[in-house]
């Protein structure tokens, strides 16, 4: 109660009557020395002087057994203090330089892991070129495509082509590729000169779609390329896109001419264009294109008029 | 007992020292500064001196262990968060005891080498004490506070404030005010004492 008393007492406010005179400054400044200095008595001394320096002579004193029993037990704390700090340090240290290796395997396995999926996420994110070349590499790893050519361009032109080989099994024959869609696969009569090589894929699902790869061995690197692509379908929703530009026949049926524009990226992020030709028609119940980037529109025509 | 002037950049080395190394030559160095202060300084509230022992030792404990979040805020900081701690722990002694605190309760003279009292001189002295006693306890609660902290603690006026969050100059004025309530009643006492002398 008493306490609460104290710190409910009211601050008596200094006003101007109670601003410290020269002497109470004079006082102040004698009462610090006398505390410094500790002066006793004195008979020239004032009695406040006197007041002041009799409080300072009586101060309780402490027994030295005492003070050198409380200073050792604080040390021995000081010691134990400063000894287990070290001992948090160096656990630190030993937790952060052993992260990894105090782990075991498949923790810092997964670890890596990680580390590495966060790396090439972030890479892929801001890298477009990465971000293709991690698609390709996935169409390989899965299967979809027996051969990817990977073209990186630098200043709108070709710097370099990387082939990519999947270990894919071998394309389908005629008559496997003929069992797995409902409808009949039709084929061209007529093929441009040393254009023989037929492979046939087959993409089940709602549309059926078969392709159909035209190959042409080279004469000089003895290398396989594409020569061209007839896919049929059963619904034209793949191959619908891209720049109509001309609308001609084929044995009857309209047919159109179309731009099919592949995007790749250069080493420097910018977008280029590899353009190839598509003509795109529908017979029977059956949506054909056909896609190349290196034969002339005459060829295309015979080769599409030459289906049966 | 001479209060050594600290000077202030000297103490946050030696703080700063026992924070960053734990250094033991740094804490003893602070502890010399102000053992026999705080002991003064909470004698002055309590009757026995096995319990100030008690919370001297209580008061350094919780230094060492606290000093490691203590922050320095200028000069007078360090001793105003020491004293601070006694204080509190004095407070809390006499709310656990239901004692209430009476501000002086000295009655024996402290030691002092080479001074061997005779009986009649440790009579004296206890009155002496008593009616000193009697007269700082007359004064209000917060003038016997700053004068138990000046006096015993060896506290600056700065740091005092620091310590009740007063300002500087409030304490000063309380100060003056209590020595001149004092003087008033010591000054009768002295005239008393001339007096007596004169007849003997």
């Amino acid at each position: 109660m008493e306490i609460r008393k104290q710190n409910k007492e009211k601050e008596i406010p200094m006003n101007k009557k109670e601003k410290l005179t020269k002497k109470d400054q004079q006082l102040l400044r004698e009462v610090n020395q006398l505390i410094t200095n500790e002066t006793g008595y004195s008979s020239e001394s004032t009695s406040l002087h006197n007041l002041c320096a009799h409080l300072i002579s009586i101060r309780p004193k402490a027994d030295n057994a005492f003070r050198e029993r409380l200073q050792d037990s604080l040390i021995l704390r000081l010691e134990n203090k400063q000894e287990q700090k070290k001992i948090r340090i160096e656990h630190k240290k030993r937790q952060h330089t052993w992260l990894f290796l105090t782990r075991p395997i498949w923790q810092t396995a997964l670890i890596v892991l990680v580390i590495l999926a966060l790396l090439a996420a972030g890479l892929f994110a801001i890298y477009p070129p990465a971000r293709t070349f991690a698609r390709d590499v996935l169409d390989v790893v899965k299967g979809r495509v027996d051969q990817v050519i990977v073209t990186v361009f630098e200043n709108g032109t070709i710097k370099e082509e990387k082939t990519i080989s999947s270990d894919r099994e071998e394309a389908l024959t005629f008559e496997e590729a003929q069992a797995q869609v409902s409808f009949t696969i039709r084929l061209p009569a007529y093929l441009p000169e040393g254009y023989t090589e037929l492979d046939y894929e087959v993409y089940p699902g709602v549309d059926e779609m078969v392709t159909i790869l035209v190959n042409k061995i080279s004469d000089t690197t003895n290398e396989t390329s594409v020569f061209f692509e007839l896919h049929e379908s059963l619904q034209d929703q793949l191959y619908a896109g891209g720049e109509i530009l001309e609308e001609v026949l084929i044995n009857g049926k309209p047919a159109v001419w179309a731009g099919d524009v592949g995007t790749v990226y250069d080493d420097s992020g910018n977008p280029a264009s590899l353009k190839a030709i598509k003509l795109y028609w529908e017979d029977g119940g059956i949506y054909f294109t056909l896609r190349s980037y290196s034969l002339s529109q005459s060829e295309m025509l015979a080769i599409a008029r030459s289906i049966e | 007992m001479v209060i050594d002037s600290i000077d202030p950049v000297l103490e946050l080395a030696m703080i700063r020292q026992i924070q960053r190394n734990q250094d033991t030559e740094a804490f003893t160095k602070l502890y010399d500064k102000y053992f026999s202060r705080v002991f003064a300084y909470i004698r002055y509230h309590l009757e026995s001196d096995h319990d100030t022992e008690d919370l001297v030792s209580a008061t350094f404990l919780r230094v060492l262990e606290g000093l490691d979040d203590f922050q320095w805020r200028g000069a007078g900081s360090f001793a105003a968060w020491l004293f601070t701690i006694a204080r509190n722990l004095v407070n809390n002694y006499h709310h656990r005891t239901h004692d209430v605190d009476r501000g002086f309760t000295l009655s024996e003279f402290p030691q002092i080498e080479a001074n061997d009292p005779s009986p009649l001189d440790v009579i004296e002295q206890k009155q002496d004490l008593a009616e000193l006693g009697h007269m700082i306890n007359a004064l209000s609660p917060r003038q016997k506070e700053i004068i138990g902290l000046k006096f015993f603690g060896g506290l600056r006026n700065q740091e005092i404030a620091i310590m009740l969050n007063l300002d500087e100059r409030t304490i000063a004025s309380h100060l003056c005010r209590g020595l001149k309530e004092l003087r008033q009643v010591y000054g009768n006492k002295e005239a008393e004492q001339r007096k007596g002398n004169s007849h003997e």
